[in-house]
């Protein structure tokens, strides 16, 4: 597998993590013997986590300067993985996920595909981390045994889709905008280091939710004024939720239309500060939506540039709020030469002034 | 009889769900309404000091805001894992 270099020095361990937390178990007739190598798996531990903190740290501080233009390279392979309902990632592979059996474990090898080519294509990207990061993919996961995951994630490596309880939710793999949702995730971790609450939550939380909805019309050939092409996991709700005709988990024409799972506000004025992260999030992407069918064609043109230039490259400080990452837009539309007018209007109708 | 950090059995607490990428969901529920082990994780997860479980790397993970309010003023923390009689209180629905 294709994976970054790291610079830093590696803390390294002779005797293995789990041969020490065996050792501690076994060790009942000697306390002081099992007090120690309990002692030393969990330092072991804390040295561990903390060294991948460390990594991902670096690899993101490290890539973004590539932003620019993809690096030359083959692109990343496609690596899917079967929890078989158990939380150990990244799970058992799967030899030949083409042609397996498991309609999941298809889907996501060939959209994770697909959202590579996009990435390309459309972004003149090389996978997440723009030097063709292997993308790797575990389904069927449960976080504990016995319960329903209604959940899927980025968790700053890979992707990770649950099954869903099979009434609200299906299998959280079945809407390619939830695929290119969770894969933006890790464009955003190594381009724009966003914290993951208030406003710049939300905003992490909104660029993978534009990149989904255009990746899905892209994969279809819809232009902007499809609304079918605005729903964020439209594929995933489960029967009892189309029963009471919940139709998506967010709507980012309609916000806070009656047939979202999920509703948000479509104003800034109605921005709860406290609020989660995939709550306020409806503000930036009304705002994009707007944009997109106000200028018409293809969102993955004009529009889907200026919010990557946006929010690539490390244009966006930490703590980045809505209106600061509207002035961005407006800027990337500018450096695009794109008439920022419309850009501006559509920053306005949710309240927000850049 | 207290749980623990002044909060008392009439005490209500609030379970939010976050981080996930279908949304948030919230529950509420009496402490007394919980049944004693339950209450003693959830005392235990009042006295550690405030983690950042909303700052662990990628998007989408879950994690849970609790919310203690009555007799001891309000306390709060986050935390990633929860006692499964509290997990399944904010469960989605529709």
């Amino acid at each position: 597998m294709n994976r970054p270099t790291c610079t830093r020095p590696h803390r390294c361990f002779i005797v293995p993590p789990e041969l020490l937390k065996s050792l501690a178990r076994t060790q009942a007739d000697d306390p002081a013997l099992r007090r120690t190598l309990q002692s030393t798996w969990l330092v072991t531990q804390q040295l561990r986590i903390g060294r991948e903190t460390a990594r991902l740290a670096a690899m993101a501080q490290k890539t973004s300067q590539f932003h620019k233009e993809a690096v030359a390279g083959p692109p990343p392979a496609d690596y899917i993985y079967d929890c078989q309902q158990r939380h150990s990632l990244p799970g058992k592979p799967v030899a030949d996920p083409a042609n397996s059996p498991d309609i999941g474990v298809k889907t996501v090898f060939a959209t994770t595909q697909k959202v590579a080519d996009f990435y390309a294509q459309v972004l003149a990207r090389n996978s997440v981390d723009n030097r063709g990061l292997d993308l790797v993919s575990s389904l069927h996961y449960r976080q504990y045994d016995n319960e329903d995951y209604d959940n899927a994630f980025w968790d700053g490596r890979q992707m990770v889709y649950g099954d869903g309880d099979g009434k609200i939710f299906t299998g959280f793999y079945n809407s390619p905008d939830v695929i290119g949702h969770e894969l933006s995730h890790g464009v955003t971790q190594y381009e724009s280091h966003l914290s993951y609450d208030g406003e710049s939550g939300a905003l992490n939380e909104s660029f993978s939710d534009c990149v989904g909805a255009v990746f899905h019309q892209w994969l279809n050939g819809w232009s902007a004024d499809r609304d079918a092409g605005w729903l964020i996991g439209a594929g995933i709700m489960g029967p009892q939720s189309l029963a009471r005709n919940k139709t998506c988990l967010r709507d980012m024409v309609d916000p806070g239309n009656a047939h979202c799972l999920s509703p948000q506000p479509g104003s800034y004025r109605g921005l709860d500060p406290t609020a989660d992260v995939h709550i306020n999030s409806g503000v930036p992407n009304l705002a994009f939506a707007t944009y997109a069918r106000a200028v018409g064609g293809n969102a993955w043109e004009a529009p889907m540039q200026i919010w990557y230039r946006a929010s690539t490259g490390n244009r966006l400080a930490q703590n980045a709020t809505i209106a600061d990452y509207a002035r961005g837009t407006l800027a990337a539309a500018t450096a695009l030469a794109v008439d920022p007018a419309p850009l501006a209007a559509a920053w306005r109708s949710v309240a927000v002034q850049p | 009889m207290e749980i623990g950090c002044g909060a008392a059995v009439s005490d209500k607490v609030r379970i939010e769900r976050r981080g996930a990428l279908a949304g948030p969901k919230v529950a509420e529920v009496a402490i007394d309404a919980l049944d004693p082990e339950t209450r003693a994780s959830l005392a235990a997860m009042l006295a550690q000091p405030l983690a950042a479980a909303a700052s662990a790397p990628g998007g989408d993970r879950v994690w849970y805001r609790i919310t203690v309010t009555g007799s001891g003023g309000i306390r709060t923390c986050d935390v990633a894992e929860l006692p499964p009689a509290l997990r399944a209180l904010p469960a989605f629905g529709v």
